[in-house]
């Protein structure tokens, strides 16, 4: 009697392994390539807010100007901000590194941006009052002279852990926090995360 | 008992063939990419699944955000002014009405959630086709309007260039295409998209507007340029950040 009953249960279990095995090689957008994770960050990388010299970007993210500044973000980097918006060529007065940035705002004296899960606030209204040596950095975690990390809410955001294409296949973001750099290669291994 | 032994020792080789084969986990929404927009009165939107967030544009800083929420939505993208919102969901597309927190799922044309949408009065504008949604199907730009706040009826349509996005200034329609058009139109007798002008930039991809000092900033392969809107909605470029 048992052995007619464990019969179905093991046809069952290994049909349904086939099953799953099958479901990714069916797959027509199943191809050779995948996205591997390049550039990862962990949480305690968010708080490494800086002030730096001006940088040369090389993928702008998102971009805000104003009466007195242009400001450009680079995504997972930071915010660099021009001076003389109007003219033929904006000096590039600093660069404002923030590890987790995608998207930002500029309103009444303060840049507005996320950084990681997090929704932060600067207070830039003394930019024209902060005197950074060339070649030197500083912290802007805390407010001086009108500048620096005003407010912070945690956690407000869910930063996608995946990349921004579509269907497509990539790495599982399960051991880091934040992957903020996606590389598109040859698959060497099976990849068991889809968008 | 044998059987048994039998079994188990299947089911442990076989569930560790499961896990390495079988767990494909299915990620991301659009939400998560689109979380922070603008709308045409200025105001910021911070979204979440089913949530919205504006923030109060008085003492920004204090983050005195309001919350929204839209049950069982799945907002993908959202476009319009705090008063009437446009949502793009999984469920089709909705219109919202903040003050009074109601909203109406419109009638679906086979809209996906790539498609671009605006809202101008009761007009919306909505381009769709040659996405990652709809690969096979012809981009074409449409106008609809909501009739009564409720009722979504079709007016006209357009071939075009895929339109790689979409945004309202100062109550004209912004159309960027892939090849690089940025076209500035507006809806006349009704149901009409007038161009109004064209600038081609090489392998644009996105813009921001800026109503109140009436400029565009585009990004582009070579970097951001920085576009001045002159009263007749021609562009001049004031400069080019590379």
């Amino acid at each position: 009697m048992h052995k007619i009953l464990l019969l179905p249960i093991f046809a069952g279990l290994l049909s349904s392994c086939q099953k799953f095995e099958s479901f990714q090689e069916n797959d027509p957008s199943y191809i050779s390539e995948g996205y591997f994770i390049k550039t990862s960050l962990k949480k305690t990388d968010l708080g490494l807010l800086k002030l730096e010299s001006p940088q040369i970007l090389k993928n702008p993210s998102d971009m805000f100007v104003d009466g007195k500044y242009l400001y450009i973000a680079e995504y997972a980097k930071g915010i660099q901000i021009y001076s003389d918006p109007e003219s033929p060529n904006p000096k590039a007065l600093y660069f404002i590194k923030i590890p987790a940035i995608r998207k930002f705002t500029v309103k009444d004296g303060h840049i507005i941006c996320d950084n990681g899960n997090d929704l932060i606030a600067f207070r830039i209204t003394g930019l024209d009052k902060i005197a950074l040596y060339p070649g030197k950095e500083d912290s802007v975690l805390a407010v001086s002279s009108n500048f620096g990390l005003i407010n912070r809410k945690a956690d407000f955001f869910t930063f996608p852990n995946y990349p921004t294409e579509r269907n497509v296949y990539f790495e599982c973001p399960d051991s880091v926090d934040f992957v903020v750099e996606w590389e598109k290669k040859m698959m060497d291994k099976k990849l068991n995360c889809y968008r | 008992m044998r059987w048994i032994y039998l079994i188990l020792i299947f089911a442990f080789f076989s569930c560790s063939k499961m896990e390495e084969v079988g767990s494909l986990r299915i990620l991301g929404s659009n939400t998560e990419v689109n979380f922070f927009n603008e709308t045409t009165d200025q105001q910021n939107v911070f979204l979440k699944k089913d949530e919205m967030y504006i923030l109060n544009p008085n003492f920004v800083s204090n983050f005195n955000l309001t919350k929204y929420s839209v049950d069982s939505a799945e907002i993908e993208s959202i476009s319009g002014n705090s008063d009437t919102l446009l949502l793009m969901t999984k469920t089709g597309l909705r219109v919202y009405f903040p003050k009074i927190n109601k909203s109406t799922l419109l009638k679906n044309y086979g809209f996906s959630i790539c498609d671009k949408i605006a809202i101008l009065d009761s007009f919306v504008v909505l381009a769709n086709g040659e996405t990652p949604c709809q690969p096979n199907t012809n981009a074409k730009v449409f106008i609809f309007k909501i009739n009564e706040a409720t009722a979504l009826s079709y007016l006209n349509d357009f071939q075009t260039e895929p339109i790689v996005d979409l945004k309202i200034f100062k109550r004209k329609i912004i159309m960027l295409t892939s090849s690089g058009s940025l076209g500035i139109f507006e809806i006349q007798n009704g149901e009409e998209l007038v161009r109004l002008s064209e600038t081609k930039i090489e392998k644009a991809e996105f813009f921001r507007v800026f109503p109140n000092s009436n400029k565009i900033l585009l990004k582009s392969k070579s970097g951001i340029i920085q576009f001045k809107v002159l009263p007749d909605f021609s562009l001049k470029k004031i400069n080019e950040i590379e």
